[in-house]
């Protein structure tokens, strides 16, 4: 047995923590990978061979619905004020609603909805199981997706209002897959004899009637509970993990009213879709206001220079590229102005920067500005 | 030109870390991911073990229709049948069985005034949605025990043979579609007390 070294190499605890959080955070975006793939997979076991059988309005339905997802997820990522999120961290949320949680909530549902026919009989599993099944369900996978991509890009999750987009994004990949299944469902209800029209009747009624206050609304809701839950904020932590639990009862609140028997017709259902969808609104208002108040603060802190709140809009940071000349130089600039966002972000997130981001960001901005001696520099 | 929000800084900077390392909160990753595997199979397993079948007494009726809506009446023929809870909503059917035949009954909308017309061919469509090997015959006339006229044909799936029957509604939009199919084995007096469950097949309300 040899004896331990008599001195021990230098210990590296920051670096080796860098290096496990990243493998770790590897192995959750592996996880993440095949629970989507699953979901899938239930998807396509559940209705391939519905879209079989009738492949055309099939097809139409989910071309019609990828253009209605594109519209809203473009909408969706503007309303986040100062910068839109990265594609890549909203094409997972909406990737994770449309597959794994549509496809878990799929297999929840069938046996919640089972439990409820075999224990309190059929006509009340018929009334009330929509209600006491989906809003559990379906609020419990999406929120729990939302969880899982705010852990594994912890940098994109700085407070409430990424909370909200991040979950808006996924409540609208699970609206629209859970729309196409609704269209196929339409079909075989209408007993196969006008499918197109069927599909269509789904689609339209679904996009344009109740679209407005569906699956989005309830999980922006809910995610800004998870960003509130995820990122630092002043306050107890009590606090903050009580206010995150509201937000998440407040979506699966919405979602039981939406599904409720009562105020079944045309109209009550528009009531209760226009509902949703103030109350989301109610909190981006709140929630955009206090971001922009935040930064705002930031940028009028001691030591900025005057004409920073340009970082503030897309117009402005367009015009402040503009004036400077274009090559090497804008390039520069550009990356400059990125990663004083990410320090501008990150400080105006809660108002309690996370600090090893918050050190990051700032190495980031000094790199930026460094330039070799002799050239000119910002 | 002056940097928008800080002032310029020539040496450089020290190197630091461009991800920060931040723990994965495994806490949160570990609820969130046993809240997903609990709902997606705790639900079913729990439903597993709970008894779905419920008795059917002979002379029942089974109302298929939401509430304000057109809704068809079946009556049940003969006694012994057992509904499936899990697989049955009064809004939109039932499904029976008996000593190796199963009933489904299903409403079905019809959005145009000629939908009734493509009953047969889209019933043969369903039918394959669910299982491609399916078969429907021919369609011929038939009537409900009330007089109503509708279509009937031989209709095979799973490895279960049997006949399948389609009735519209008077207004024409709404129908029933009744499938009733037996295995091998099957008591052909419960295939007979089938077809005469769909046969019973009376109509009530609807918008027209």
């Amino acid at each position: 047995m040899s004896a331990p070294p008599a001195t021990a190499p230098a210990p590296a605890p920051a670096r080796f923590r860098e290096v496990r959080a990243w493998a770790a955070r590897r192995r959750l975006g592996a996880a993440i990978v095949v629970l989507c793939l699953f979901g899938l997979g239930v998807l396509v076991w559940n209705f391939s061979g519905t879209a079989r059988a009738f492949p055309g309005p099939a097809l139409l339905s989910a071309f019609l619905l990828a253009v209605v997802l594109y519209v809203a997820f473009t909408l969706l990522r503007r309303v986040r004020p100062v910068r839109t999120p990265p594609r890549k961290w909203s094409w997972a949320g909406v990737a994770w609603g449309a597959t794994a949680a549509t496809g878990c909530a799929l297999l929840a549902n069938g046996g919640l909805s089972a439990v409820w026919s075999r224990t309190a009989g059929v006509d009340f599993a018929s009334s009330w199981g929509a209600a006491l099944t989906a809003p559990l369900n379906e609020e419990g996978i999406k929120t729990a997706g939302i969880v899982l991509l705010g852990v594994a890009f912890p940098a994109r999750m700085r407070g409430p209002l990424d909370g909200w987009v991040l979950g808006a994004l996924v409540g609208l990949g699970f609206q629209m897959a859970e729309n196409w299944t609704y269209a196929l469902n339409g079909i075989v209800g209408t007993g196969g004899t006008t499918p197109g029209d069927a599909a269509l009747q789904s689609v339209v009624g679904r996009v344009l009637y109740t679209g407005l206050g569906s699956h989005w609304t309830m999980s922006a809701v809910a995610g800004t509970g998870v960003g509130l839950l995820l990122s630092r904020s002043p306050g107890p932590a009590r606090r903050r993990r009580a206010g995150a639990a509201a937000c998440v009862l407040t979506a699966v609140g919405m979602h039981w009213l939406f599904n409720a028997p009562f105020l079944g017709g045309g109209l009550g259902t528009g009531v209760k879709a226009a509902f949703d969808f103030l109350v989301a609104g109610s909190f981006w208002i709140v929630l955009r206001h206090a971001y922009r108040h935040r930064a705002r603060a930031e940028l009028r802190a001691p030591g900025v220079a005057p004409g920073a709140d340009r970082l503030l809009t897309r117009r402005g940071r367009r015009r402040a590229r503009a004036a400077v000349p274009q090559g090497a130089e804008r390039e520069r600039y550009a990356r400059l102005m990125v990663a004083q966002l990410d320090l501008l972000e990150e400080r105006a997130g809660t108002g309690c920067p996370r600090s090893a981001f918050e050190a990051a960001a700032r190495a980031r901005v000094a790199e930026a500005r460094y330039v070799p001696s002799g050239v000119e520099g910002y | 030109m002056p940097s928008p929000a800080h002032t310029p800084v020539h040496p450089p900077p020290p190197a630091g870390p461009v991800a920060p390392g931040t723990r994965l909160r495994p806490a949160a990753v570990f609820l969130a991911l046993a809240t997903v595997v609990a709902l997606a199979a705790g639900w079913p397993l729990v439903a597993r073990a709970l008894p779905d079948e419920e008795g059917v007494r002979a002379g029942a009726r089974l109302t298929i229709g939401p509430e304000g809506a057109g809704r068809v009446v079946l009556r049940v023929r003969g006694g012994g049948w057992e509904l499936s809870r899990s697989a049955s909503d009064p809004d939109s059917g039932y499904l029976l069985s008996r000593a190796g035949v199963r009933v489904r009954a299903s409403r079905v909308d019809l959005l145009t005034t000629d939908a009734a017309g493509r009953l047969w061919p889209g019933l043969r469509d369903v039918l394959r949605a669910s299982d491609a090997g399916s078969r429907l015959g021919a369609p011929e006339r038939t009537r409900t025990t009330e007089g109503r006229p509708g279509r009937t044909g031989s209709a095979e799936q799973g490895g279960r043979a049997g006949r399948a029957f389609a009735f519209a509604a008077p207004g024409e939009d709404f129908a029933v579609t009744v499938v009733v199919l037996g295995g091998r084995g099957a008591e052909r007096e419960a295939l007979r007390d089938g077809y005469a469950l769909a046969r019973s097949a009376r109509f009530e309300g609807g918008p027209a």
